[in-house]
């Protein structure tokens, strides 16, 4: 009974670190990723400060999603997660499809979960 | 009907001698069998491109016993049609005895030449079968490949696309992050920039050197189990061939079976005109001559 309390534990772990191991660049782009998107919703920010944290965060990001997208372990990854965020391409490398498409990086998200710049003045003029 | 059965005394001893007997024979059997070739090489000459695959392959035999043993006996047959070639240029400069003896020469060197030949279609027949076998085992290798990629094969279409995306907007992402974050570059930025900029003229430089090249034609193969397949293929054909110069040789053997038969017709005739007096028919004593003997008595 032990042995099996030991041997399922031990199954476990060893799952969980393959899955961390395999998952590190993508797990630092996602961290970074929701810092931006926490900058860019904060409200106690004014627009200066927000351009300041906004554009450390985007050089940041640019760099880890350099890093991912060259990750050699991704490609032997079968994790759902993985194909998940590559084929969401849009919404997760953020600064390289928003130079894709020209727009500001905070333009290209709003926009990416449906919230486009008409949307966010009809909802402020709204009462 | 009675039948004359081994008792179950003599059962085990009739056993262990054929077991013994059977064993001898084996054993003769692997003594006598020639050296062959047992192909060292490894699966990892999957990932070779095709004519290197094919070289190393060739190389790999040419080590081999059988590569020796091929390269002797055709030595042999080299040394044996030399020798057929001067003797009957020359074989019009002799007469009488002289002549027979180099006529019997050429058959007899005829005759090795074709027992030579068909050892080495033997070997070549071993070579080309261990190479069929060694293709087969690629191919069914591969495949086994094929299928585990098959699971990754999304994930990795779904990054080479996004790698590309990223590869089109990198120069200008990185002009637009120089302004528009008015920040220096980072070191990762920088060594980033400098190992794209090796990697790609790297492989440009792989993508355009000579033994990469890949065939132009509209019939190249698509994938590697196609290209083994090809080879396999191809090997094949060389069975067939080998088929064909074995129907040749068979020819060779009857023509000079009957080169023979005509030389010994030949030398009997020669024989029969040396002597001065053509034998008599035997005239066989009938039972008439000797009634006499019996009349007689």
């Amino acid at each position: 009974m032990t042995r099996n309390i030991i041997q399922t534990c031990l199954f476990a772990s060893a799952l969980l670190i393959s899955a961390s191991a395999v998952a590190g660049s993508l797990e630092n782009l996602e961290r970074e990723r929701s810092i931006m998107v926490s900058h860019l919703l904060d409200a106690d920010l004014n627009v200066a400060q927000r351009q300041e944290k906004i554009a450390f965060s985007k050089r940041r990001l640019a760099d880890l999603e350099r890093i991912a997208l060259n990750d050699k372990a991704l490609k032997e990854s079968r994790s759902p997660l993985v194909l998940k965020v590559f084929k969401n391409y849009e919404m997760s490398f953020l600064v390289h499809s928003a130079a894709e498409s020209g727009r500001s990086m905070s333009t290209h998200w709003l926009e990416g979960i449906g919230l486009s710049t008409s949307d966010l003045i009809n909802a402020r003029s709204t009462p | 009907m009675r039948h004359n059965r081994p008792t179950g005394s003599h059962r085990p001893f009739m056993m262990a001698a054929l077991t013994g007997i059977a064993l001898t024979l084996s054993g003769q059997a692997l003594a006598s069998s020639p050296p062959g070739w047992q192909p060292q090489i490894s699966e990892k000459i999957l990932v070779l491109p095709q004519k290197q695959l094919e070289r190393a392959i060739q190389r790999d035999f040419a080590a081999s016993p059988l590569a020796s043993d091929m390269m002797n006996v055709d030595q042999q047959i080299a040394s044996e049609v030399t020798n057929i070639q001067s003797l009957s240029e020359n074989q019009h400069l002799y007469e009488g005895e002289a002549a027979i003896e180099v006529k019997h020469q050429v058959l007899a060197a005829k005759r090795a030449y074709i027992g030579l030949m068909g050892e080495q279609i033997g070997m070549k027949r071993k070579k080309l079968q261990t190479k069929l076998r060694l293709y087969r085992h690629l191919t069914r290798t591969a495949r086994r490949n094929d299928s585990n990629l098959a699971a990754r094969r999304e994930i990795t279409a779904a990054i080479d696309a996004a790698q590309q995306r990223a590869g089109t907007v990198e120069s200008e992402l990185r002009e637009e992050l120089f302004y528009s974050t008015n920040l220096p570059e980072s070191k990762f930025g920088e060594d980033y920039a400098a190992n794209r900029q090796a990697i790609e003229s790297l492989r440009s430089a792989i993508a355009n050197h000579p033994l990469n090249k890949a065939e132009g034609s509209i019939d190249a193969p698509r994938n590697k189990i196609e290209e083994l397949q090809r080879l396999a293929m191809s090997v094949e054909a060389q069975l067939a061939i080998l088929d064909m110069e074995d129907e040749v040789l068979g020819h060779m053997a009857k023509l000079l079976s009957l080169d023979a038969m005509a030389f010994a017709e030949e030398v009997a005739e020669i024989a029969y005109l040396s002597n001065e007096e053509a034998p008599n028919d035997a005239e066989f004593r009938s039972p008439a001559a000797g009634v006499q003997l019996f009349v007689n008595f």
